[in-house]
């Protein structure tokens, strides 16, 4: 006996006065659907809500194109305002100049000042956002570190679910 | 008491007339011209028949002379010059009337002479025959008194008896003189302690001298050290004190190799040896001096001392050159005897040391050929041995060219080795081929021999290295490298993908109604998924994904399904999924994710064999459910695509294996990995034709209990 089960298509959203109606769709889709539109359901509720926050996020790689690309994502998606940065130096300069990020991505695998190096610099100044370390290499010395200094850890390429989920607890 | 002379053969030379004829001539001519002479005085006696038995005794004696020494050596021999006389003394007596007791005394002559080589028997027979001739002759004449006649023959008897005694004393001396040389070459012989020998020469020439003390000076050179041994157990004080005595007798001897001596030193040097007032002290009077003598030239002295004055003469000066000669020879021996043990010990080391180069090369670690200068080989060590697998005896009768794998090779190589400079190549790159005909590939390195003057040709070698090892380990190596560019590789990859899946992901995101474009994102989604999940599993292979667990709830690990059902509808499958919900796991998502699908590509591969090998059989079903039991959460994974054969069975968990044509063999390895890693287990059950199931199970996350173990 097969179930089928139908893709949930993301509904265009709405931006009325902080409600989005896509999600009272696909809240009455849900009541007849298995808990696999539950899942998306929530999904697309929690990206509405990040959407409405505009988290402010600095974005802090070398390879340009993950970089720009998940600015880009970050800014179409979910609707956040988007800083980025080549390296640890920028970065720090960018702090200098404006320290209000709610998130800063940090790219573990950088020439000069690593990821690890850069968080450090970070914390010693004392800063607020919250601190998500991407990597490539999940073996690496400095994906190690960063488990011992307790960050959170994404790995490369982004799975998006994981950061929906890591951005809605900022709400 | 043996009455003979025994091996006196120096003093004899056979083949023509002996000394020993000559002197019983002498004795026969005494005997004649006394006879001659009393027959003059003699009156009544028949001259004429006298002179005809003196000249036939005459010839016959010289007849006598023909006789060769060796049959005169036989006693009985002997006795018929002694019978001849008897019988002509006879028949002389008898000429003349017979019974004159003047005749009579003619009978010693035969007597006393044959007392000298005929020993008591002899004698005393020769004493009987004359006495009984005598007595037949009387008794013939009549007028015998017996008396008379018993005094008669016991005056021969006893002078008979003087001869022998007399004769007896020489010939013990003789025979002494024999043993004694006996003695000493036994010792020259046996012992090579050439002091010892010259002490016991010089004791037993002191004792056949009849002297009271002897010294022998040796002067070896190179050392200027002269040996001296003193008979007397005398100090070296004394000795050197007695052969100064002599300095000048020993300086003459030795210039003129000649016995010298000197037979009253007591005029010329008043001196005393010994405890001076103690006991006797031995003053000499006379000494003797005989050069040792060694390749014509002195190498010392001996020298006997005496105290009686005028005690030495020719005899003993002979006697002690025979001694001289034997100190020479036993120096003569023991110089050789040290030459040979010399020499013997320098051959000994020179083939100690040819020995162990020899089994330098042969034990060598690496294959070395030694060659001659014709090429032959000469040495064939155990490493080349093991290289080949010839052994050393199979490749003396072969040539150099069966080393490599062909003539060329082989003529290339030596005509290199000729060219090159010091006639030298090192590490170049040939094959060879073994005795089983196998090509190996070696780096050989080759000189020419040169002789001590480096002008001939001795031979040449060459030293190999198998460069199968080698190269081994440079293939390994390049893997390495390569292993280790991929990785690098592998990683940075996922930078570019994923930059790729952002902005499809935000496209998609932004195109909800456009049914088309959305698929065609889809698709694209689904690509880049595959290509990383391939690179994942290629970099899982050489490195171990450390797993990021989270707390997950059941549903995220099946987000993955949506594609899995697209693909399964394209192929006509049917897939269905059930699972309970609410259930919470400690797991790294991504990677449970990555073990379903790896199932699900095994399956789809599985049903899709069975459905080309049998078209018209049942169409494929996936049928994927879990179920809670006590802590564990059960996921099955059935599929009906044939079912795992019984020889695959033990190793479709083993890295590497596959049995599609285009697959790297490592997914279900890695899955294997990744369940374990979270603490889980996955075994499958088959029938074989039919379908397969995989069973997974993973440790439930439990609040409660994490809860109370803090």
């Amino acid at each position: 006996m097969a179930c089928s089960l139908r893709r949930q298509t993301p509904a265009r959203t709405y931006q009325i006065a902080g409600i989005e109606l896509a999600f009272v769709f696909h809240l009455l889709a849900a009541e007849h659907n298995g808990s696999k539109a539950n899942t998306a359901a929530c999904e697309q509720y929690d990206i509405v809500a990040i959407r409405n926050k505009s988290l402010k996020i600095l974005i802090v790689d070398d390879h340009d194109g993950f970089r720009t690309s998940t600015a880009f994502k970050l800014t179409v998606k979910y609707n956040a305002l988007v800083e980025t940065a080549k390296s640890g130096q920028v970065c720090l300069e960018k702090l200098n100049a404006n320290r209000n990020y709610d998130f800063i991505f940090l790219d573990l695998m950088m020439p000069g000042m690593n990821g690890i190096k850069t968080y450090k610099e970070i914390a010693d100044r004392g800063v607020t956002a919250k601190i998500v370390c991407m990597s490539a290499y999940p073996s690496s010395e400095e994906w190690t570190q960063a488990q011992g200094l307790h960050l959170i850890l994404l790995g490369k390429p982004l799975d998006d679910g994981k950061l929906t989920k890591i951005l809605k607890e900022a709400l | 008491m043996k009455n003979d002379y025994p091996n006196n053969q120096s003093q004899y030379n056979d083949g023509r007339f002996s000394r020993f004829w000559f002197e019983i001539i002498q004795t026969r001519i005494v005997l004649i011209s006394v006879l001659i002479l009393f027959l003059a005085i003699e009156k009544g006696a028949d001259v004429r028949l006298i002179l005809v038995e003196i000249l036939i005794y005459a010839l016959l004696n010289c007849a006598m002379g023909f006789l060769k020494l060796r049959t005169l050596r036989f006693k009985r021999v002997r006795i018929i010059p002694d019978l001849l006389d008897i019988a002509f003394i006879s028949c002389v007596i008898h000429a003349t009337g017979g019974g004159d007791s003047v005749w009579f005394l003619f009978y010693l002559f035969p007597v006393i002479s044959s007392a000298r080589y005929l020993g008591r028997g002899g004698c005393l027979t020769l004493s009987a025959l004359s006495i009984s001739a005598y007595w037949l002759l009387n008794f013939k004449s009549g007028s015998s008194d017996p008396v008379f006649f018993a005094i008669k023959s016991m005056f021969l008897l006893s002078v008979a008896a003087a001869a022998i005694n007399l004769t007896r004393a020489k010939r013990i001396e003789d025979m002494d003189l024999l043993d004694v040389f006996e003695e000493i070459d036994v010792a020259i012989l046996s012992d090579f302690e050439i002091e010892e020998v010259l002490r016991l020469v010089l004791n037993r020439a002191v004792l056949l001298t009849a002297s009271d003390l002897g010294q022998i000076i040796l002067d070896s050179t190179p050392k200027t050290e002269l040996k001296i041994i003193t008979t007397g157990g005398l100090s070296s004080d004394f000795a050197e004190r007695i052969g100064r005595l002599t300095a000048n007798e020993s300086a003459k001897a030795v210039q003129l190799l000649k016995p010298v001596s000197r037979n009253r030193l007591a005029k010329i040097q008043h001196m005393s040896i010994g405890d001076p007032g103690g006991r006797d002290s031995l003053i000499p009077k006379s000494s003797l001096c005989v050069p040792l003598v060694l390749d014509n030239k002195a190498i010392g002295t001996i020298t006997v001392y005496s105290r009686k004055s005028f005690h030495y003469a020719k005899r003993e000066a002979s006697t002690l050159s025979s001694f001289a000669h034997l100190i020479a020879i036993a120096q003569k021996t023991a110089q050789l005897y040290r030459e040979n043990v010399a020499s013997a010990h320098a051959s000994a080391n020179l083939m100690e040391s040819y020995q162990y180069l020899h089994q330098l090369v042969l034990y060598a670690p690496v294959p070395i050929i030694v060659l001659d200068e014709n090429g032959h080989t000469e040495i064939f060590n155990v490493a080349s041995q093991e290289l080949w697998g010839w052994t050393s005896d199979e490749v003396k009768v072969g040539s150099v060219h069966d080393y490599y794998d062909s003539h060329q090779t082989a003529d290339a190589v030596s005509k290199s080795l000729m060219a090159s400079e010091g006639n030298r190549i090192v590490d170049r790159e040939v094959m060879i081929k073994t005795k089983t005909g196998d090509l190996i590939p070696v780096s050989v390195s080759a000189s020419v021999l040169f002789d001590s003057e480096e002008k001939k040709i001795i031979g040449s070698m060459g030293v190999f290295k198998d460069l199968r090892e080698t190269r081994r380990l440079q293939q390994i190596e390049k893997l390495a490298a390569i292993g280790r560019i991929a990785h690098i590789t592998g990683h940075e990859i996922k930078h570019d993908i994923g930059t790729v899946r952002n902005y499809i992901e935000t496209l998609h995101y932004q195109s909800p109604d456009d049914k088309e474009l959305s698929a065609i994102y889809v698709n694209c989604l689904d690509a880049l998924r595959d290509a990383v999940e391939k690179l994942q599993n290629m970099l899982l292979a050489t490195k171990s994904r450390p797993v990021v667990m989270d707390i997950i709830s059941i549903e995220e690990i099946f987000e993955g399904i949506d594609r899995m059902q697209r693909e399964a509808n394209a192929r006509h499958i049917t897939f269905s999924i059930d699972y309970p919900s609410s259930i919470k796991l400690k797991a790294d998502s991504v990677q449970i994710r990555q073990v379903l699908s790896n199932l699900f590509t095994n399956s789809l591969a599985a049903i899709e064999v069975r459905c080309r090998s049998a078209p018209s059989s049942e169409p494929g079903q996936i049928i994927v459910n879990a179920e809670v039991c006590k802590k564990t959460l059960h996921l099955y994974w059935t599929d009906n695509g044939g079912g795992i054969p019984r020889e695959s069975s033990q190793s479709i968990f083993a890295p590497f294996f596959t049995t599609k044509e285009t697959g790297s063999g490592l997914g279900l390895f890695i899955s294997r990995q990744i369940i374990e890693t979270h603490g889980g287990h996955i075994a499958f059950t088959s029938k074989e034709g039919q379908s397969t199931r995989f069973s997974i199970d993973l440790p439930i996350y439990n609040e409660s209990v994490e809860a109370e173990a803090d």
